[in-house]
């Protein structure tokens, strides 16, 4: 491995990046598969209570990205209180839940599966499809074609958010940044600086014990 | 009362309800007579979920509305509640259970609201609450997945079984280790794609013991509304409108006998030669 890929590879907010990508990717896939209007992410922000967009697909992108809404409302509130996926298969016939899911995603859709987003017990987020369109298949045969879709949003979310706390951290703590840093420039440096710089973290080492 | 058994180790301690066993069952047990006048006059079923709204065309009365509340030194307690249904989805349940069971009495405890990290102990909170009251059904169109929950759970569960209040609880559409359903005490639901709101199906591979309608159907939800929903969430309450019918015909029925003849009306169920 070349020092340029060790060091992409410590780079924290890099892979940030990568994960976000990913998570947008499994919006977009679901999108198309399903032949929806619609897809997103929402991740639960525990602290504010509050859902936010992490990735959206087709209607809505990119406005809604970073976008928050009560996490204690609507058919995603419920469906990850209750842990239960759910499809509303007509939102027309209820004005208020339509307007209610307008406000929160500036589209009104006809149909909404929703699916709880949890890993290891803890409650991550929520992932709708508006306006799914599967040759016929509704109801429980669209939240049967959909599962595996969250599924992967459920661990792409973890990755989210496993890199934003360690994000956090690092930049909330100073001497972590700095041997961040040093790691960094480390694996950047030539084989024969890096062997010198070797032999004086061993004897770092050893003033250490 | 406390949620806790009164047992009878011996037979001269006297199981207070031997006044209410059937002696014989028809043979053979017909949907007409397992669900008699099919209203579930008298059957008093509970929904623990998100409250219900009273009066909505498709729920009338409410008979009872509670929630499950934080006081000040952290500690949950049931109390009465004047706020209705927070997202539609009790009032989902409410207007299922109505349809199939129009006589019964519907008692409602909000015990989703309080937040994502205090549902497993407002739901035990709730469901303990609703024990004490002796309903005879009680609708779960929920689950938890928390292993300390769960333990609780598997608790009142079997308090529940042996009291004679069934739990009629919803399976999960996609791979989710969750409870109460998993547990053989209750009656754990999932959805078939018919649109007969009475066909029930019984499952010879459980855990999910029976299939009832939870596609596309229609349903109550808020401010007098409704919608057309999908989900194992429906389903379940069909099941516990069923349960209302036969206990309503049948008082004093054990869940054992209930789940019984739920498999014995099942439509795949048949008379063997």
């Amino acid at each position: 491995m070349e020092g340029q890929d060790l060091a992409r590879l410590l780079d924290q907010t890099g892979a940030g990046q990568a994960h976000q990508l990913l998570l947008q990717s499994i919006a977009e896939t679901t999108r198309s598969v399903c032949d929806a209007q619609a897809c997103s992410i929402q991740r639960l922000d525990t602290a504010s209570r509050e859902f936010v967009f992490e990735a959206v697909a087709g209607q809505g992108h990119p406005t809604l990205v970073g976008r928050r809404y009560p996490s204690d409302r609507g058919i995603a509130g419920w469906t990850l209180l209750s842990r239960q996926s759910v499809v509303v298969d007509d939102v027309s016939t209820e004005p208020s839940f339509a307007q209610d899911v307008a406000e929160s995603t500036g589209y009104v859709p006809q149909s909404i599966v929703a699916f709880p987003l949890i890993k290891d017990d803890m409650p991550v987020g929520v992932m709708e499809v508006l306006d799914a369109d599967l040759d016929g298949r509704r109801g429980i045969r669209s939240l049967e074609f959909i599962a595996p879709f969250a599924g992967q949003a459920t661990i792409a979310m973890q990755l989210v958010e496993r890199d934003r706390t360690l994000g956090t951290a690092v930049a909330e703590d100073s001497e972590l940044h700095e041997l961040l840093a040093l790691t960094s420039e480390f694996s950047t440096l030539s084989s024969r600086k890096r062997e010198t710089a070797l032999r004086l973290l061993g004897l770092v080492r050893e003033l250490m014990t | 009362m406390t949620a806790e058994l009164t047992l009878s180790w011996r037979l001269g301690d006297g199981p207070t309800a031997a006044e209410h066993e059937l002696a014989a069952w028809p043979h053979p047990v017909t949907r007409e007579w397992a669900w008699g006048d099919g209203r579930g006059t008298g059957a008093r079923v509970c929904i623990l979920d998100s409250g219900v709204e009273e009066g909505h065309p498709r729920v009338g009365p409410v008979q009872g509305a509670y929630a499950v509340r934080e006081g000040p030194d952290g500690e949950l307690t049931v109390v009465e509640d004047t706020e209705g249904d927070v997202c539609g989805h009790g009032t989902a349940c409410a207007s299922i259970i109505r349809s199939l069971a129009p006589d019964c009495e519907i008692f409602s405890v909000r015990v989703l609201g309080l937040g994502y990290f205090g549902s497993g102990e407002a739901l035990l909170a709730g469901l303990r609450w609703a024990l004490a009251q002796n309903f005879d059904v009680i609708n779960m169109s929920l689950s938890t997945t928390k292993p300390e929950v769960a333990r609780e759970l598997y608790h009142l569960a079997d308090v529940a079984y042996f009291r004679r209040n069934v739990i009629v609880a919803s399976a999960h559409n996609i791979p989710i280790e969750s409870f109460p359903w998993r547990f053989a005490s209750v009656i754990s639901v999932g959805s078939h794609r018919g649109s007969d709101p009475e066909l029930l199906v019984h499952n010879p591979a459980p855990p999910v013991e029976f299939f009832a309608r939870g596609d596309q159907v229609p349903v109550g939800w808020l401010n007098g509304g409704h919608m057309v929903c999908s989900g194992n969430s429906f389903a379940t309450p069909h099941v516990s409108g069923m349960c209302a019918r036969i206990l309503g015909a049948h008082r004093g029925l054990t869940p054992y006998q209930v789940k019984t003849l739920l498999h014995l009306i099942a439509a795949n169920v048949t008379e063997g030669t």
